[in-house]
């Protein structure tokens, strides 16, 4: 019977076949069963299959053993999250909300979906039970909102184009929940103001800050070209545990325009418990990291710098290859990732800020990740004009994004890769610090106006096996497009650090056509492997579980 | 022309050019020999050993299965013989043209059959072709899907599988 043939074939006749798969399926041919993954797992098999993977693999099988080759498969397969694009599931949900709410209402929830508030003119509502019921009220601080006369000022300049607009930049509220549920805060324009919800006294006196008046106490100073913002706040949000703000500015005219994140808070001044208001109150105008202020300082010496959508990764995020760095008793680092883009690089990157409040803050990219445009290539770009890279396009039309996630099977094809060009990218990460995940909105003149493509990376870090030697092969990505040289791709003077030794090539996770407001990756929650990707679109949630 | 050449001429001259096999079900198949030779193990059979106008014996194939080999080797009668030094990129492929696709719409105990019977016959091509429809029968698919589509037994240990189940874990240290 077929069973018992496909299993029970001769080892050469299945080695045949893997010969002609492709590496995620040879992963998951080699968990099929017990013969598959014998034969699966036989060192020069294992190299024959990681040749097509673009990274760097021993020149001569002896030079691991047995062992140390599927040690080595075992660790590209999972940096690369192989035999997981397979396992996604799509789906979408409309939000639940309050009967009173409208399109436009402007609503955040905490993180286990208990509290929910919304903001309807200067009052915030808050619902503190699932079923939305029994909700409560209380008006916004005054001082959130622009002087009488500064909104004449901006009726009159509407005005005069024959319109009775209010300046946009002014336009829209920014709230965020904390993980708790115990803590609003509210922005509007460049003022934030934080609310503790469970006393009167924490509604009638928040802790408020105003962006761009030169009243933040940076925890490390700021050295020279560094600009304060001029921008107004596109987005909130609490983050490690609640000791931190992270606030997205936007609408910048400074050289680093458009936009920029800060992060406000002060996490070494942490109460036992939880941060309560007046925690904010003495904290709230620190600040705690700036991604300009880091761009500058990254960028000492060299162009133009800048970190987009920067996020702090989870203190459970550690690089083995920076923890024997001597530690300075009185300054903090943190890990982050952003969007890096300088004369020669754009890239997403892992990075380390060290901060004291005595010297600048220091800022050591550790490791950069694939991306399609990656480093200048000048040699193969100059050599090769002949292949274009084909971008993802994006498009509303539901046939053209099968196509794009059909031509994206192709999985160490660079044009699948993020663009990293973007100048507003979302990133989330897990909170285990595994996955980042990336939204690039639709940008530049040869795309389309609405949605954008979602990536998944991991950035798990671990110690290779095997280290690549300079005479090691390095396998060319294939589909005729220029093999990046892995070895030679530092840049800015070996300020950034090469490709890692397995890079974590991202995958294609969907192609959206609608605009993602947030991006959210957690845990599955109901017992089985894996994690949901959530992207809010308006009223609407799209949820992505990658098992 | 050499002496060996003209020899070997003499030898193919004087050659039937009409063979018979014998299958492991006793089937007698009449097939042209410039057929027959597609397979490297038959023509070495053929140079090894003299003509005695005898049925040759394939104890590895039956009758049904050797039809449809000598279908393929009748196609691809003219193709040019395999090199066997295919690069990476080529052996990735799996592209398989028209009438080999058409040719391999067989049931898989035929499929795995033909293969066999390729890989014992020693007809590159062949076993290329069926290994090709193999591959692309499991590509993108899970464990689960590779083994519900060709029927096979989650054969592993419990040990095993917690060894699986842990390589294929998100959060797993190594």
């Amino acid at each position: 019977m077929s069973h018992t043939m496909a299993a029970n074939l001769p080892i050469e006749l299945i080695h045949c076949v893997l010969e002609h798969v492709d590496l995620e399926t040879y992963v998951a041919a080699r968990s099929s069963c017990r013969p598959w993954r014998s034969a699966a797992s036989i060192s020069s098999i294992l190299r024959r299959a990681l040749k097509e993977a673009p990274l760097s693999i021993p020149p001569r099988v002896e030079l691991l053993t047995n062992e140390e080759w599927n040690v080595y498969f075992y660790q590209i397969t999972h940096l690369n999250l192989l035999g997981h694009r397979t396992q996604v599931e799509k789906s979408e949900l409309r939000r639940v909300l309050p009967d009173d709410c409208s399109p436009t209402s402007v609503l955040a929830s905490s993180h286990d979906g208990q509290t929910l508030v919304t903001l309807k003119g200067t009052r915030a509502t808050m619902y503190s039970h699932p079923d939305k019921r029994s909700p409560w009220e209380f008006s916004l601080a005054s001082s959130l909102y622009p002087l009488w006369t500064s909104v004449c000022r901006a009726m009159m300049e509407g005005g005069s184009s024959g319109s009775m607009v209010l300046d946009q930049r002014y336009a829209k509220h920014r709230i965020a929940i904390s993980s708790q549920g115990h803590l609003l805060a509210v922005a509007l324009g460049t003022t934030i103001q934080i609310y503790n919800l469970g006393d009167e006294d924490g509604i009638a006196s928040p802790a408020e800050y105003v962006l761009g008046e030169n009243s933040g106490i940076f925890s490390s100073p700021p050295i020279a070209g560094y600009e304060e913002t001029n921008g107004v706040v596109e987005s909130l949000e609490f983050s490690n545990d609640d000791t931190l703000l992270r606030v997205v500015i936007g609408k910048e005219t400074t050289t680093f325009q458009p936009s920029r994140v800060r992060y406000l808070g002060n996490p070494c001044n942490t109460p036992q418990h939880h941060p309560n208001i007046q925690y904010w109150r003495d904290n709230l105008n620190h600040i705690f990291l700036d991604s300009v202020s880091m761009a500058v300082s990254l960028g000492a010496g060299e162009g133009k710098v800048i970190l987009r959508g920067l996020r702090l990764l989870s203190p459970s995020y550690y690089d083995p290859k920076l923890q024997d760095l001597p530690v300075d008793p009185s300054s903090t680092s943190h890990y982050f990732t952003a969007l890096l883009h300088s004369e020669h690089t754009n890239s997403y990157c892992i990075g380390l800020v060290t901060t004291s409040p005595s010297s600048p803050q220091t800022i050591t990219i550790t490791r950069l990740l694939p991306s399609r445009q990656h480093h200048s290539i000048p040699t193969h770009e100059s050599s090769s004009p002949s292949t274009p890279a084909n971008p993802v396009t994006i498009s509303k039309d539901p046939q053209s994004i099968s196509a794009s996630l059909q031509s994206a099977s192709h999985r160490w094809n660079p044009t699948n890769l993020p663009a990293a060009s973007t100048t507003n990218p979302l990133l989330a990460l897990s909170d285990d610090a595994n996955l980042l995940v990336v939204y690039e909105p639709a940008a530049g003149p040869c795309c389309f106006v609405d949605g954008g493509a979602l990536y998944v990376y991991c950035i798990k870090n671990c110690i290779p096996v095997y280290t690549s030697q300079p005479s090691a092969e390095t396998n060319n990505i294939t589909n005729n497009n220029p093999p990046l040289d892995l070895q030679s791709l530092t840049s800015s003077k070996g300020k950034y650090p090469p490709l890692d030794v397995i890079p974590s090539w991202s995958f294609l996770l969907d192609v959206s056509n609608v605009d993602v407001d947030d991006l959210q990756i957690t845990r599955a929650d109901d017992g089985g492997s894996g994690y949901v990707v959530s992207a809010a679109a308006g009223k609407d949630i799209i949820e992505w579980r990658i098992r | 022309m050499s002496e060996q050449t003209e020899q070997n001429a003499q030898v193919e001259q004087s050659a039937p050019q009409i063979l018979t096999f014998c299958t492991n079900d006793n089937a007698i198949l009449e097939v042209e020999r410039d057929v027959a030779e597609r397979s490297v193990l038959i023509r070495h059979l053929l140079e090894d050993l003299p003509a005695s106008g005898q049925a040759i014996p394939l104890q590895m194939v039956n009758e049904a299965v050797m039809k449809k080999v000598i279908e393929w080797c009748r196609h691809h009668q003219k193709d040019p013989p395999s090199t066997g030094d295919d690069d990476d990129s080529r052996r990735k492929t799996t592209d398989i043209e028209e009438w080999d696709q058409k040719f391999m719409q067989v049931d898989q105990e035929m499929l795995f059959e033909i293969i066999l019977a390729a890989n014992f016959l020693d007809i590159k091509g062949l076993l290329d072709v069926g290994c090709k429809t193999v591959a692309n029968m499991i590509k993108g698919k899970s464990p689960e899907e590779i083994r519900k589509t060709f029927n096979i037994q989650n054969d592993f240990t419990p040990e095993e599988e917690d060894q699986i189940r842990r390589e294929n874990e998100w959060a797993e240290d190594r």
